[in-house]
């Protein structure tokens, strides 16, 4: 199927991550040109070798360093980004960090902390991107969320709550701008294979065949396709305000 | 730079915005109940007001300037506009007719009132301003 997302731009934040290498590898098979959001030059190092063993085309892809939690930054940097490249088709928010901790001991700087990295810099930058998205009067936003969202666990209930807010913010965001013909939507992953997820995955080994119907983890590869059809209008054009469960059954 | 500029700018992107021909928008047509502008619509009007002027426009920059004249008095009590502030947006404000703009205003109403010629004078202000800066 074509995704239409030949040389349409896409803003892209966690892209050093697990899910976020794969999302940026794919948009740049798909003929897309990503420019990622970065704060660790040593992170974006691991990126390109990642997208040169993968033969990706390294034209397709740029870096800004960028501060999400300073306004005026990340307004420097989308200005930026549409005077190189005349638009900002597609945002993917997909920063974010967990912090497994009983939530009776959490600090307050650590509580900040979540909210700061998993939900004040999306909006922040979500913000920003609306401005060129309005002028277009298009725009596709894809926010990765958690199965956390709705179905939390024991050590996780700032990050829970934080996901509970992106999903919040994606349906509310979503009645907002859909007038302006712009989508927000997002995905919940499950259990997914990354260096975030290998402390859980041990853990849960056990418990996998009961409690996700597919029997095990899914791959970075099963979000990012998920992802891809949300930002592309040529097959969710249709679609939006929508929490897109990538779990392997296990929410059902 | 003058109201008149101003005006054939902000009824192309009004008409931009929300599909009203610009022909057809007058200065002294309210932008909420005349026009049928949403806030999501003021959003984008604004959003393209400050790239056409490349100025920071916010609709309350009526409330900074009020409160800059009022310097120590306040502007607002609990969202109700006070009596002093009044005074300085009836100045301001002389498009929006005087009895309109009475005891009891909140923050809220007043932008409910504002006009294409409201919106104007906020471009104009906030281009002066930052042409002094």
């Amino acid at each position: 199927m074509n995704l239409g997302l030949n040389n349409k731009i896409v803003v892209l934040t966690g892209a050093t991550g697990g899910i976020g290498q794969q999302i940026c590898l794919e948009f740049i098979q798909e003929g897309a040109h990503v420019v990622c959001l970065f704060r660790n030059e040593k992170k974006v190092e691991d990126l390109i070798d990642r997208l040169k063993v993968s033969k990706a085309d390294l034209n397709s892809v740029s870096f800004k360093k960028t501060n999400l939690l300073h306004k005026n930054n990340i307004r420097e940097v989308v200005s930026e980004i549409v005077k190189e490249k005349g638009r900002i088709d597609v945002l993917v928010n997909c920063a974010g960090n967990v912090v497994e901790l009983p939530f009776a001991m959490m600090s307050e700087e650590q509580i900040d902390q979540m909210y700061q990295v998993n939900l004040k810099t999306m909006m922040l930058l979500t913000q920003a991107i609306l401005k060129p998205m309005f002028s277009q009067k298009s725009g596709s936003i894809v926010n990765v969320s958690s199965i956390a969202a709705l179905r939390g666990g024991r050590g996780i209930t700032a990050y829970s709550s934080m996901k509970a807010g992106i999903d919040s913010f994606t349906r509310t965001l979503a009645l907002e701008v859909g007038r302006k013909n712009i989508r927000v939507n997002a995905v919940r992953p499950g259990g997914i294979k990354t260096k975030m997820s290998e402390p859980l995955e041990s853990r849960a080994e056990k418990y996998i065949p009961e409690r996700i119907i597919l029997s095990r983890f899914g791959t970075p590869e099963e979000v990012s396709k998920g992802v891809l059809f949300l930002a592309s209008d040529a097959t969710a054009s249709y679609i939006t305000g929508t929490c897109l469960n990538i779990d392997g059954g296990y929410l059902v | 730079m003058e109201i008149e500029e101003i005006y054939k700018n902000v009824a192309e992107v009004i008409e931009n915005s929300v599909g009203t021909p610009k022909e057809s928008i007058g200065l002294d047509q309210t932008l909420f109940d005349e026009l049928g502008v949403d806030s999501i619509d003021l959003v984008d009007i604004l959003f393209e007001l400050e790239s056409l002027y490349d100025i920071e426009l916010k609709i309350n920059d009526i409330e900074s300037r009020a409160k800059k004249e009022l310097g120590d008095k306040p502007y607002e009590i609990d969202g109700v506009i006070t009596n002093e502030g009044l005074v300085v947006i009836r100045d301001f404000m002389t498009e929006i007719d005087p009895a309109k703009l009475k005891e009891g205003l909140t923050v809220h109403e007043l932008v409910q009132l504002f006009t294409v010629h409201s919106l104007c004078k906020i471009v104009k202000y906030r281009i002066d301003e930052e042409s002094k800066s």
